[in-house]
């Protein structure tokens, strides 16, 4: 029986917390795209790709390709 | 408390069934109220699930009888690591298991990417929501835990009086399953499986929300590497548990439910390349979303496999009750839960599929990306024949009401040479030019490792046909397998001296550049580029585990002797002695004991030298009696292990039957497994602050 109750107590706060944000004011969700890692996964790319170029697995032309490349989805 | 628990699971479910509401109004109307509230309700479930296991942990520890699981997978006289590590013995609380695991993650990865990845949220929140609120409709209405025992009377055993009570003992955990081994196998391997989760949600989420590229989730890669780590090492130790558990010399025999965990992890081999790749070129869009919506997807057909009957395994969960509605049997709720998310994601792939394409084209057929894309398209040629195999037995008896058996005579023809190709494609792709790098760009660095696999191929020819008219004749019955040994010994020489010299390579370069010491060069790699050097030493287990796999079966041997104490016999390049046989009282009362073991003391000579003690043993656990375990006793090197054990004893005459099995280089094999989860973990956790 104390079990039953202490459930009942449970699932009332349960729902309770998981409806509570639906009684606050409307808000869109942030579209933003989050900068700071997409800048951070170009640049890792980049840095590992220079390292390739000293090992002479790219040429430098192709290497700024990819780096022009790799810009300007960054931004799409 | 068991209420508590019960009535947890049916919140929690009732918490899935709001969140996925809410999370699709969030899709829809980009409303953040309705987001959080999805978010809340998965924190919701983590919170619940974790309750419900710890209540059916504190059932398991003392003794509660009166609930159905607890009688089933426990005992009084359990060791306690057997009544926590029971939570996975049987089918419903591993599902308890899966979907703790699966919450757990899910709140964690949200947490991580709420500031991030908030615009993705919604549809990525949805799926995992539906996955969640899958395992907790199977665990409220089908395999509830905390169902309670009847009795053959159908009386509740609740109700009994303390004094029937103590009469009640339970049935006891599988004694295979008593065995360390098991306490982090599973845990391993549901990680794995469960963990695909989240770069699948993750990965559909972005494409449901238009986004063009995912190669910035360092999230989903993240979780893909965990998963895939974590499934890697859990399958390595399921062949470990079955190599001294099961008592019969080996690891692999190609059992529906090990293949069954090991297509997603081909297929999260595959995804992690393709993903590289996409990361560096915005290249195989499609190939990535594809390889993680089957690794996810096939973890899903693993667990169906493994829990809805339809498999004859050592590791499956048993049959179904054949009463039960068509509707309701389990494998159906599961086949209608992989036909909702197939038909989500594929739906998906074929609505978004203008943003699948790739941003360029491939320049050359010998370039990088070239190889990556072979290298990874041969995985997934491997996953196919392995899910034909497993599959094709289910439809074949639906049809013919017969049994297909689909043994080692079905997979290694067909697996071992694409298993070759990869491992020469892993070795080349390691060093392989970007965009329109050609062949002849190969030739300068491939040299040396040409030189190196030529040699070795030189020495095990020279090491093998020493032998002679014998080693002739062994050739002449068995002429692929020695091809394929020689191939794999010559491949893995060569991959290994490329991974060696790219990374001395990349070191000298450190030093050169004056971006290192001369010492402090030789960690340069792994500051500089983790994942790649995570990866290429991930590559040498890989291809420790392929010499491993290629010395042990073929030259496995096995022998057989009857002795009594003191007889010595020659067992291949060993001389055992058997010192004594011994056995605990074996008239001991098996309801106060959790078990009864006999054994033989061995001595092991290799020459004079006394190399190693040996205790093989039988173990007669109360649980099950009738069927005595092999606790096996090893005398592991590097170059062989000696296997050893108790196969027979009499002991009205005082005499044992000692079985024996010389398995070369199995120890690479684990050696594989510990560079596996080494590489796995540099890849994963950044160095550059060491």
């Amino acid at each position: 029986m104390a079990g039953t109750l202490l459930s009942l107590v449970v699932a009332v706060a349960a729902f309770g917390w998981v409806l509570a944000p639906l009684f606050g004011e409307p808000k869109e969700i942030s579209q933003a795209r989050s900068t700071d890692q997409i800048q951070e996964a170009v640049n890792r790319s980049v840095r590992e790709l220079k390292t390739d170029l000293e090992l002479q697995k790219i040429q430098a032309s192709d290497l700024e390709e990819i780096q022009s490349f790799l810009e300007s989805e960054s931004k799409r | 408390m068991n209420a508590l628990g019960n009535y947890s699971l049916y919140i929690a479910f009732g918490l899935s069934v709001w969140g996925i509401a809410s999370a699709y109004l969030s899709y829809r109307n980009r409303d953040e109220r309705y987001l959080r509230s999805a978010l809340h309700a998965i924190y919701g479930i983590c919170g619940l699930v974790l309750l419900a296991i710890i209540l059916l942990w504190a059932a398991l520890l003392r003794n509660d009888f009166t609930l159905k699981y607890v009688w089933e997978y426990s005992r009084t006289t359990q060791p306690a690591i057997y009544k926590i590590t029971a939570l996975w013995g049987g089918m419903d609380g591993s599902l308890l298991f899966w979907c703790g695991l699966l919450a757990i993650f899910s709140a964690l990865a949200i947490t991580f990417n709420r500031k991030n990845n908030m615009r993705h949220l919604p549809f990525t929140s949805m799926v995992l929501l539906m996955t969640l609120g899958f395992f907790l409709f199977l665990l409220s209405f089908k395999t509830n835990p905390f169902a309670p025992l009847r009795d053959s009377a159908g009386i509740l055993v609740s109700t009994y009086t303390p004094q029937m009570m103590r009469a009640v003992q339970g049935n006891g955990l599988n004694p295979l399953l008593q065995n360390f081994y098991m306490a982090i196998h599973p845990p391993m391997l549901y990680t794995g499986l469960v963990g695909f989760a989240i770069p699948f949600a993750f990965i559909l989420g972005a494409l449901a929300h238009r986004e063009r590229n995912t190669f910035w989730m360092r999230s989903a890669r993240n979780w893909a590497v965990f998963a895939w780590m974590t499934l890697g090492v859990g399958i390595l130790l399921g062949g470990y548990w079955a190599y001294i558990e099961l008592g019969w010399g080996g690891y692999w025999a190609w059992d529906p439910v090990e293949n069954a965990s090991f297509l997603p992890w081909v297929m999260g081999t595959a995804f992690l390349h393709t993903f590289l790749m996409q990361e560096k070129r915005g290249i195989y869009r499609f190939w990535n979303v594809f390889f993680i919506v089957m690794a996810f997807l096939l973890s899903i057909y693993g667990t169906y496999l493994t829990r809805s009957g339809i498999l004859q395994s050592v590791h499956a969960f048993g049959q179904e009750d054949p009463s039960i509605p068509w509707y309701f049997q389990l494998g159906n709720i599961f086949l209608l839960f992989m036909a909702i998310m197939a038909i989500l994601s594929f739906g998906l792939i074929l609505r978004r599929r203008a943003l699948l394409k790739s941003g360029q084209e491939l320049e050359s057929a010998g370039s990088r990306e070239s190889m990556f894309l072979y290298g990874s398209l041969l995985l997934g040629l491997i996953g196919f024949v392995v899910l034909f195999g497993l599959t094709s037995p289910i439809f074949y008896r639906i049809v013919t009401h017969h049994e297909l058996d689909r043994g080692p005579e079905y997979y290694n023809p067909r697996i071992l040479p694409i298993a070759l190709m990869v491992l020469l494609v892993m070795g080349i792709a390691s060093v392989s030019p970007w965009k329109k790098g050609g062949w002849a760009s190969y030739r300068k660095q491939l040299a040396i490792p040409f030189l190196a696999g030529l040699s070795a191929l030189a020495a095990s020819l020279f090491a093998f046909f020493r032998g002679g008219q014998a080693s002739l004749t062994d050739f002449h019955s068995r002429p692929l397998t020695y091809i394929y040994l020689f191939a794999c010994v010559s491949f893995s020489f060569f991959v290994a001296a490329i991974i060696l010299e790219e990374y001395f390579r990349t070191a000298r370069q450190a030093h050169r550049m004056g971006r290192a010491g001369k010492l402090s060069c030789l960690l340069s790699p792994f500051r500089e580029n983790p994942r790649r050097y995570g990866g290429y030493i991930v590559h040498l287990g890989i291809v420790c585990v392929f010499l491993g796999v290629a010395f042990s079966a073929t030259f496995q041997r096995e022998y057989q002797e009857t002795m009594k104490p003191g007889d010595a016999v020659r067992f291949g390049p060993y001389v055992v002695r058997m010192a004594d046989l011994q056995h605990d009282d074996l008239n001991a009362d098996l309801q106060k004991v959790n078990d009864v073991r006999i054994w033989a003391d061995l001595q092991v000579f290799r020459g004079n030298k006394l190399v190693a003690l040996l205790r093989p043993m039988r173990v007669f656990y109360s649980a099950n009696p009738q069927q005595p375990t092999y606790e096996v006793a090893i005398h592991s090197t590097l170059l062989r292990d000696f296997y050893t054990l108790l196969a027979g004893f009499d002991l009205n005459t005082n005499s044992a039957t000692i079985g024996a099995f010389v398995n070369p280089m199995v120890a690479w094999l684990w050696l594989g497994g510990v560079l596996l989860l080494v590489g796995g973990l540099i890849a994963l956790i950044p160095m550059r602050n060491w």
